[in-house]
C-alpha cells in the first residue's frame, strides 16, 4: 500500500506541477495585459466598480454584443450614460452573475440581454468564463458562478488548468503544423464597445453557414429558462427594465438558413413572459438595411453594422419609452 | 435510444466530476478506516454501491433490493430440497421476477407497439397504447447477474450463500452496476466471501487499466459521437463514400465506448481487490465471425451459451446441423431483443445468426481459438490473416447500420444508398478522431497477448521512464482533447 | 474404466480434428482449445451414437468434466 500511495502521489505532483506551469504561461499575457491597463475586461470591470451608480443603461451578452452596440451613439440619442459590459463567451449564466456583481455598484434603468442559441447550450468556453468572472469583486458571487452556474464540470475546470485552456492549447499545438492567422488586435475600446473596422472578405462570406437553429446548436431549453427567469427576477427586483435583443446576422447566412428557430422560439418566449424582444434582422427593416460589408466575419457586425444595430436599439428603447 | 445530443445530466458518470470525488473517498474507506473485517468491507462497498446506483435513480434503488432479497432466498431454498419439481417451482419464481421486470420496463411498450402495427396491417385498428415507462439503469445486466446464481445453484454447480450482505454487494457492486461485465457468482461471490487484502500490482494494473478506458472512451467515444449522429440522422443527403466512412467510425467509436467503459470497470473493482474477467479480447482482430463472439462483450455471449445456446442445442441435438443452427440462430435474435426493444436490434442479432450458416454447414468441423484458455498466449497471426480481419470486420460493420440506424426503413435507405452509389472520397473526415483511432488499434495490436491495452507487467521490457511519461501524457491528451461528454451507448440497456 | 478414457479419447480426436489431444477425468471444455460449445454438440452426439445410449438434457447439462461424462456413460450400459 505504501508503494502503492507514494507511486500515486508521485504522480499527482508531476499531475499538479504540469498544471501550475500551464497556468503561469497561459495567465502571463493576461497579467501583462491588466498590467498595462489594456486587458479589456480588466478596464470594464474597473469602470462597473469605480464608477458607482453612474450607468443608465448596460448592455449584456457576448461579444456579438459588444460589437454591436456603441453607448456613444446610445448616449447621444437618448441623453443617457450607457455601458458596454458584454465579454466574451458570456453566455446567459455569466449574464446573470455578472449583473449580480454590477448591480451591488450600479442602478441601471435599462439591461439589454443579447440572445442567440449558443449562449444558452452546453458547450462552456471556461478560460473566458473564469477570465470575466475573476474581476468579480465579490467572492460570493464567483462561488455561486462556478458551482451552482456549471457545477462539476465547472469546478474541474477551474481546478485544472490544463483543462480550462484545453481550447488554447489545442490552437497552440496545431499551430505548429498550420499557419497562425494573424491576431487581430482589439484595441479601439469605448465604454466596453468594441470599434471594429474590419471587413468581411469574400472568401469568408463564399463559406457561410446557416444560422442557429434546433439541430445544429445544444440549446438547452431548461437552462435557457431557468436564468432567463433569474435575470428577469433580479431586473426587476433592481428597479429596471430588461430588454432582449437579436443581433443581426450577415444576410447571406440568413439566405442560408431554412429556418429561424432561433427567432422564432424566442419572440414566443418573450410575449409569454411579457418581456420586449427585438429581433434587430428584421425591426425596423425599412430603415436599416444590412450588407454582408457591415460584418467583421460570420457574426460580429463591425462599425457600420453597429452603427445600424445602435440606432435600431435607441428606436426600439424609445418605442418603449412610449408604451409606458 | 438515445444517441443524440450532449445533455447535463445527474448521473454519475465513470468520467464526470461526481465519480472523481467518490471513489477516493470509498476508496479510502474502505483500505483504511472500514478495513477491521470481511463484513465491514462489504457493508461499506454495499452501501457506496447503493449511492452510486442512486444518484442515477433513486426511484429503482428498490427494484435491484427486491432482486436482491427474493434471489437470496429462493438460492436458499432450491439448495434445500432435493426433490426435481420443487427445485424447478423455486428456479422459475426468482427466472419469472427478473424476467418479467426486464420484459416489463424494456419491451412492452415495444410489444404493444408490434402488436399494434401487426394488426394494422391486416386491416384491424387499434388504438396506439404505451406507457411511459421509464428504463431502470443496469436492469438487464443486474438481472441477468442474479438469474445465473439461481440457475447455477440448481444445476448444482454452485451453493448459495447464507451471507446476505455479500449477496447483496455481489448483485449491486458499483464498478459492473449499470454496464456490466455481467459476473457469474461462481467467479464473483467467493471473493465476496473473503476478506480483500490490499495487492499493489493488482491496484497498480487497475489503475492503468482505467486509464486506458477513459482514453478511449473520452478521446474516441465521445469525439467521434458528432461525427456519427450527423451522418445518421442525415444519411439521405451523403454519398456513398461518407456513408460507408460513418459506419466504419460507428464500429471504433461503440467499440471504444463499450470497452473503454468496461475497462472502468474492471480496473476500478482491481482497486478493491476483485478481479473481473475480461470483457473484450481485442475483438477487431478476429478472423471470423466465431472467434469475434468470443472476444466481443465476452461476459453477455458466454451467458447467452451457458444458459440459452447449449441447452437448446442439446434439445435439438438430433436435427444435427440444422438444430445447432436453429439454437443459435435463435440466441442470436434473443442477444439482439436484449440489446435493445427495437426491431433494428433483432434484425442485428439474426444477420449475426446468418453469418454462422458457413461456420455451421461446411464440411470442415469448424473450429476456433477459444479465449476460455487459463493462460492467455499471443495469438499467432500470419500476414494471410490480414483479407479475413478485414472481411470479418467490414462483416460486422453491415451489421452495425442496422444496431444503429433509427428505424428499419432508415437502415435499409442507408445500405441501398451504399450498394447503388459507386462509393467515391467522403466529405468531412474526421482526422483527428482517426488518428486517435489508429493509435489505440496500434497499441492494443502490440498488447494483444495482455488483458488490455497498458497492462505491463512486472517484467516489461519498457523502462519506467517510458511508462510515466505515457501515463502522463495519455492523462493530459484526455484533459485537452476531451469532446463532448457523451453517454455511454449501453447504458439504454 | 480405462477402456472408457481411451475410447473417449479417440472419438474426441476424431470429432474435433486433433490428434494431439489426451483426456483426463479432470479434462474440461477450458483445456482443449477446440471445444467449444458448438463441438461440444458434435461430441454428445457422437458420444451417444458410439456407446448406443440416449442421455437426457439434464443429465448433459450437468457435466462438469470428462470423468462425469464418463461417468453418466457408465452408469447407462451398466444397467
Amino acid at each position: 500500500m505504501k508503494k502503492f500511495l507514494k507511486k500515486l502521489g508521485l504522480l499527482l505532483l508531476i499531475f499538479i506541477a504540469i498544471n501550475v506551469v500551464t497556468n503561469y504561461v497561459y495567465e502571463a499575457s493576461a497579467n501583462e495585459a491588466i498590467e498595462n491597463k489594456t486587458h479589456k475586461n480588466y478596464l470594464k470591470w474597473t469602470d462597473i466598480h469605480q464608477n458607482k451608480n453612474s450607468y443608465d443603461l448596460v448592455v449584456m451578452g457576448a461579444s456579438r454584443a459588444y460589437y454591436a452596440f456603441s453607448p456613444t451613439i446610445i448616449d447621444s440619442s437618448l441623453n443617457m450614460n450607457s455601458y458596454n459590459m458584454g465579454t466574451s463567451a458570456q453566455d446567459i449564466v455569466e449574464s446573470y452573475y455578472s449583473l449580480k456583481e454590477i448591480f451591488e455598484y450600479q442602478s441601471p434603468k435599462y439591461v439589454v440581454l443579447d440572445l442567440f442559441f449558443p449562449l444558452s447550450d452546453n458547450v462552456h468556453d471556461y478560460s473566458q468564463i473564469f477570465s470575466n468572472a475573476s474581476f468579480f469583486n465579490s467572492t460570493k458571487t464567483k462561488f455561486e458562478l462556478i458551482t451552482e452556474g456549471y457545477g462539476g464540470s465547472g469546478i474541474a475546470n477551474y481546478l485544472m488548468p490544463v483543462l480550462k485552456y484545453n481550447n488554447y492549447i489545442k490552437q497552440d499545438l496545431l499551430g505548429l503544423f498550420k499557419e497562425k492567422e494573424a491576431i487581430k488586435s482589439e484595441t479601439n475600446w469605448i465604454k466596453g464597445h468594441l470599434h471594429d473596422t474590419v471587413t468581411v472578405t469574400d472568401k469568408q462570406i463564399a463559406k457561410f453557414e446557416p444560422t442557429h437553429n434546433f439541430e445544429n446548436t445544444a440549446f438547452d431549453k431548461k437552462r435557457f429558462e431557468k436564468y432567463f427567469n433569474k435575470i428577469k427576477a433580479l431586473v426587476e427586483a433592481n428597479n429596471a427594465k430588461i430588454i432582449c435583443v437579436r443581433v443581426p446576422y450577415p444576410p447571406s447566412r440568413l439566405l442560408l438558413s431554412e429556418t429561424d428557430d432561433e427567432n422564432e422560439y424566442y419572440s414566443n418566449f418573450m410575449s409569454k413572459v411579457n418581456v420586449p424582444y427585438f429581433d434587430l434582422n428584421s425591426y425596423k427593416s425599412d430603415k436599416y438595411i444590412y450588407i454582408d460589408q457591415d460584418f467583421a466575419d460570420y457574426h460580429h457586425p463591425n462599425y457600420r453594422g453597429a452603427e445600424k444595430a445602435s440606432k435600431q436599439l435607441v428606436e426600439a428603447i424609445k418605442q418603449i419609452k412610449q408604451q409606458k | 435510444m438515445i444517441l443524440s445530443k450532449p445533455k447535463k445530466t445527474t448521473k454519475m458518470l465513470f468520467n464526470s466530476f461526481e465519480f472523481f470525488i467518490f471513489l477516493p473517498i470509498v476508496f479510502v474507506l474502505y483500505w483504511f478506516v472500514l478495513n477491521k473485517n470481511l463484513s465491514i468491507q462489504n457493508i461499506l462497498l454495499l452501501v457506496a454501491s447503493y449511492v452510486f446506483y442512486g444518484w442515477w435513480d433513486i426511484r429503482f434503488l428498490s427494484l435491484i433490493m427486491l432482486s436482491t432479497i427474493l434471489d437470496y432466498y429462493v438460492g436458499i431454498r432450491i439448495h434445500g430440497t432435493e426433490e426435481p419439481k420443487k427445485r424447478k417451482h423455486w428456479l422459475w419464481l426468482s427466472m419469472g421476477f427478473n424476467l418479467g421486470l426486464l420484459c416489463f420496463f424494456k419491451y412492452f411498450n415495444f410489444f404493444i407497439d408490434s402488436w399494434i402495427t401487426a394488426f394494422n396491417s391486416i386491416g384491424i385498428e387499434m388504438d396506439p397504447f404505451a406507457l411511459n415507462i421509464i428504463l431502470p439503469v443496469g436492469i438487464s445486466f443486474y438481472t441477468f447477474q442474479t438469474m445465473s446464481y439461481s440457475l447455477d445453484i440448481n444445476k448444482r454447480r454452485l451453493e448459495p450463500t447464507k451471507d446476505f450482505v455479500a449477496f447483496a454487494t455481489f448483485v449491486a457492486f458499483f464498478p459492473q452496476l449499470v454496464a456490466g461485465p455481467i459476473e457469474r457468482a461462481s467467479n464473483l461471490l467467493p471473493q465476496f466471501l473473503k476478506r480483500r487484502k490490499f495487492d499493489y500490482n493488482l491496484a497498480a494494473d487497475g489503475l492503468r487499466q482505467m486509464l486506458w478506458g477513459l482514453f478511449k472512451k473520452i478521446i474516441i467515444a465521445d469525439n467521434c459521437a458528432p461525427y456519427v449522429n450527423d451522418i445518421f440522422a442525415n444519411y439521405e443527403t451523403q454519398s456513398s463514400g461518407t456513408l460507408i466512412l460513418g459506419v466504419i467510425v460507428f464500429a471504433f467509436q461503440i467499440y471504444a465506448d463499450f470497452s473503454g467503459y468496461t475497462d472502468i470497470a474492471i480496473g476500478t473493482a482491481r482497486l478493491f481487490g476483485f478481479d473481473f474477467k475480461r470483457n473484450f479480447n481485442f475483438p477487431y482482430f478476429s478472423r471470423n465471425i466465431s472467434e469475434f463472439w468470443k472476444k466481443w462483450h465476452i461476459s453477455l455471449s458466454s451467458w447467452l451459451n451457458d444458459y440459452l445456446f447449449t441447452p437448446l442445442a442439446i434439445e435439438f441435438r438430433n436435427y444435427k446441423k440444422h438444430g445447432i443452427f436453429a439454437a443459435l440462430f435463435l440466441t442470436f435474435l434473443i442477444s439482439g431483443l436484449w440489446h435493445g426493444a427495437g426491431w433494428t436490434f433483432i434484425i442485428w442479432g439474426g444477420l449475426h445468426g446468418l453469418y454462422y450458416i458457413p461456420v455451421i454447414y461446411s464440411k470442415k468441423r469448424f473450429t476456433s481459438i477459444s479465449t476460455n484458455k487459463k493462460t492467455s498466449k499471443k495469438e499467432e497471426y500470419s500476414l494471410s490473416d490480414l483479407p479475413k480481419i478485414i472481411l470479418t470486420f467490414l462483416m460486422v460493420c453491415l451489421t452495425y447500420i442496422f444496431f444503429r440506424a433509427a428505424s428499419v426503413a432508415d437502415a435499409f435507405g442507408y445500405i441501398k444508398i451504399i450498394f447503388t452509389e459507386i462509393p467515391l472520397w467522403p466529405s468531412g473526415v474526421p482526422y483527428k478522431s482517426l488518428f486517435f483511432i489508429v493509435i489505440v488499434m496500434v497499441t492494443e495490436w502490440f498488447q494483444r497477448g495482455k488483458e488490455h491495452g497498458l497492462q505491463f507487467n512486472e517484467d516489461s521490457k519498457v523502462p519506467a521512464y517510458l511508462r510515466w511519461t505515457i501515463y502522463i501524457l495519455l492523462l493530459l491528451i484526455i484533459l485537452i482533447f476531451s469532446g463532448q461528454q457523451q453517454e455511454f451507448i449501453y447504458f439504454q440497456f | 474404466m480405462s477402456n472408457y478414457i481411451a475410447e473417449f479419447e479417440t472419438l474426441f480426436r476424431d470429432v474435433l480434428e486433433n490428434d494431439d489431444i489426451v483426456l483426463t477425468n479432470e479434462t474440461t471444455a477450458h483445456d482443449i482449445d477446440e471445444w467449444d460449445s458448438i463441438n461440444h454438440i458434435y461430441l454428445v452426439v457422437e458420444i451417444e451414437k458410439h456407446f448406443e445410449i440416449k442421455f437426457s438434457s439434464s443429465e448433459i447439462l450437468q457435466w462438469q468434466n470428462v470423468g462425469e461424462m464418463i461417468d453418466s456413460v457408465k452408469a447407462k450400459k451398466d444397467n
